[in-house]
């Protein structure tokens, strides 16, 4: 990988925050008396930690093997509970936006996306091998359905950050009767999906990195 | 799928920013046609800037070989800046290409969030110019054997998109018209396909093997599935390049002028053929950009000539003011 050390530094160490974020909402939303949502932010939690270790060595967790199970569970968890309020709209997207984001983590960790220890880039190694610079590593399984997550990260980024800047401001105010009257002031919705866009684009990083 | 902590004594009051003229809508309600578009246009200015972060871009080789083919036949004074350029990016691979990559995601980023959307395309129109000259040489335009499958260069549609995108209220009869107005909607439509044909009608891009040698050269590194499908369309289009050539040529003409006709059909049918041009020539002679060998540091002409053509789609006729205030005052005296 010829990205550059603090490149992949800073962005392991923005996952980690991430993750310590995600971590810090779950556990004064209680005391704050503030709405969260549980599994956008256990997600948040696990991913950040997850995907700090696909771009730095310093950063690995669990075995590889060990956050395959996790992701691939917690698809199946958010597959279920997608299907079961399928005719909710509001209630479905997030749902299949945390499956997707299962997913990806999914195919980085058996398609081992992984910081290279080869210094020099592997870039034309099917064409130009023999030329200054190209170095032939051992590409990532199955490149082209990497490409099209990369594609499909990026445009999903977008999407959120349209929504993240569409999204009512809420302001703490007395009741006042209506539907939301005694439900609960959701802790900063948009920092939230700010931070899916930074994990969208880390990991569309990760998968670069070493897709050829 | 949120849960209540407990139940808080406070009630929430919900805030909605006011709209801006990017279509902006609130979460749960349907975004404008217009705002999907430049949603679209957000995403691959990311995705671009997304590329500019592979390994080889940060190499001491992506200048002379990303770059150099900016020089293919580019005259003189267009082929030294360029080296100027290329040098500057050689000698600065890392600093060079996190800025680039930084820049196009800010673009990106700016058209997506619904408060800056004319601060992104602005910053597109400023960045773009940049690009086409030092990073494209103008789209091989100003090289002796121009081709209408990379011209006019992935740059200047992103700026044609950027103004046909831009932030706007009143109406038009498709989303390219409603911000420069019907004509001159028309003439960048005509330009832009007209430019294709006449690139296609040249000797040099008619010969009996322009297009087989266009189709074979993106088989490298591409995965099994993809190279059969170009193995195949090499050997059928191998000996047939005039027939090709002038097919080609005569479709991008149909393009051009359907922008003309005073049918809607016409017009829609225009409008697909276009989108359908621009996937031919994005599969089988772009080869999606090429980005399985590292180095494709865009997704090339093809998803942005599909673009555009999508903002061309005409809209259902929009009332004009005589016609809505003559219906209000049927209302009301009905209502009377």
């Amino acid at each position: 990988m010829n990205a550059p050390n603090w490149l992949s530094t800073l962005l392991s160490i923005a996952m980690i925050a991430v993750a310590c974020y995600a971590l810090a909402r779950m556990l004064i939303a209680q005391g704050w008396r503030r709405g969260v949502d549980y599994e956008t932010d256990a997600l948040l939690l696990l991913a950040g930690l997850a995907t700090a270790g696909l771009i730095s060595n310093w950063a690995r967790t669990l075995p590889r093997p060990g956050w395959t199970v996790v992701f691939v569970a917690g698809g199946v968890y958010l597959a279920v509970r997608a299907a079961r309020v399928w005719t909710d709209t509001r209630a479905r997207r997030p749902l299949l936006g945390g499956l997707g984001c299962c997913a990806v983590l999914v195919y980085a960790f058996t398609a081992d996306v992984a910081p290279s220890a080869i210094h020099g880039s592997t870039a034309g190694a099917y064409t130009m091998a023999g030329m200054p610079g190209m170095i032939v590593d051992q590409t990532e399984r199955f490149p082209a359905l990497g490409l099209a997550l990369v594609v499909a990260l990026a445009f999903a980024s977008v999407v959120a950050v349209n929504r993240a800047g569409s999204m009512p401001q809420i302001e703490q105010g007395p009741a006042i009767g209506g539907p939301r009257d005694g439900a609960p002031v959701p802790l900063s919705p948009r920092s939230v999906l700010l931070c899916h866009v930074a994990l969208l684009l880390v990991l569309a990083f990760a998968i670069l990195g070493k897709i050829v | 799928m949120a849960k209540p902590a407990t139940a808080p004594r406070a009630a929430s009051r919900v805030v909605v920013p006011s709209r801006t003229g990017a279509g902006a809508t609130d979460p749960g309600t349907a975004l404008t046609w217009r705002r999907k578009l430049q949603l679209v246009l957000a995403g691959l200015w990311v995705l671009d800037g997304l590329l500019k972060l592979q390994p080889f871009m940060f190499t001491k080789d992506f200048a002379p070989m990303g770059l150099g083919e900016a020089l293919d036949g580019a005259p003189g004074w267009l082929a030294g800046p360029i080296h100027w350029a290329s040098g500057i990016e050689q000698r600065n691979p890392i600093s060079a290409m996190v800025a680039f990559a930084l820049i196009e995601l800010a673009i990106g980023f700016g058209i997506a969030w619904p408060r800056t959307v004319k601060l992104g395309l602005a910053a597109c129109m400023v960045w773009v110019p940049f690009l086409w000259f030092f990073a494209e040489g103008l789209g091989g335009l100003a090289s002796g054997s121009p081709s209408p499958f990379g011209a006019p260069g992935a740059s200047i549609l992103y700026l044609a998109l950027a103004v046909l995108l831009w932030p706007v209220e009143q109406d038009g009869l498709s989303e390219a018209a409603r911000f420069i107005g019907i004509r001159r909607a028309q003439a960048l439509w005509i330009v832009l396909w007209g430019l294709l044909a006449f690139l296609a009608f040249l000797p040099a891009n008619t010969a009996p093997g322009t297009f087989s040698d266009a189709i074979a050269g993106n088989v490298e590194g591409a995965p099994s599935g993809y190279v059969w499908l170009l193995d195949h369309a090499t050997r059928a289009a191998n000996g047939h390049g005039q027939v090709l050539g002038i097919a080609l040529g005569t479709a991008l003409v149909l393009v051009a002028l359907s922008v003309l006709a005073p049918w809607p059909k016409a017009a829609r049918a225009g409008v697909v053929l276009a989108i359908v041009l621009a996937a031919l020539i994005w599969v089988f002679a772009q080869g999606l950009g090429m980005p399985f060998q590292g180095m494709g540091t865009d997704p090339d002409t093809g998803p942005l000539l599909a673009l555009v053509a999508l903002a061309y789609w005409p809209a259902r006729r929009p009332a004009s003011a005589t016609e809505t205030i003559v219906a209000s005052a049927a209302a009301e005296g009905a209502a009377a």
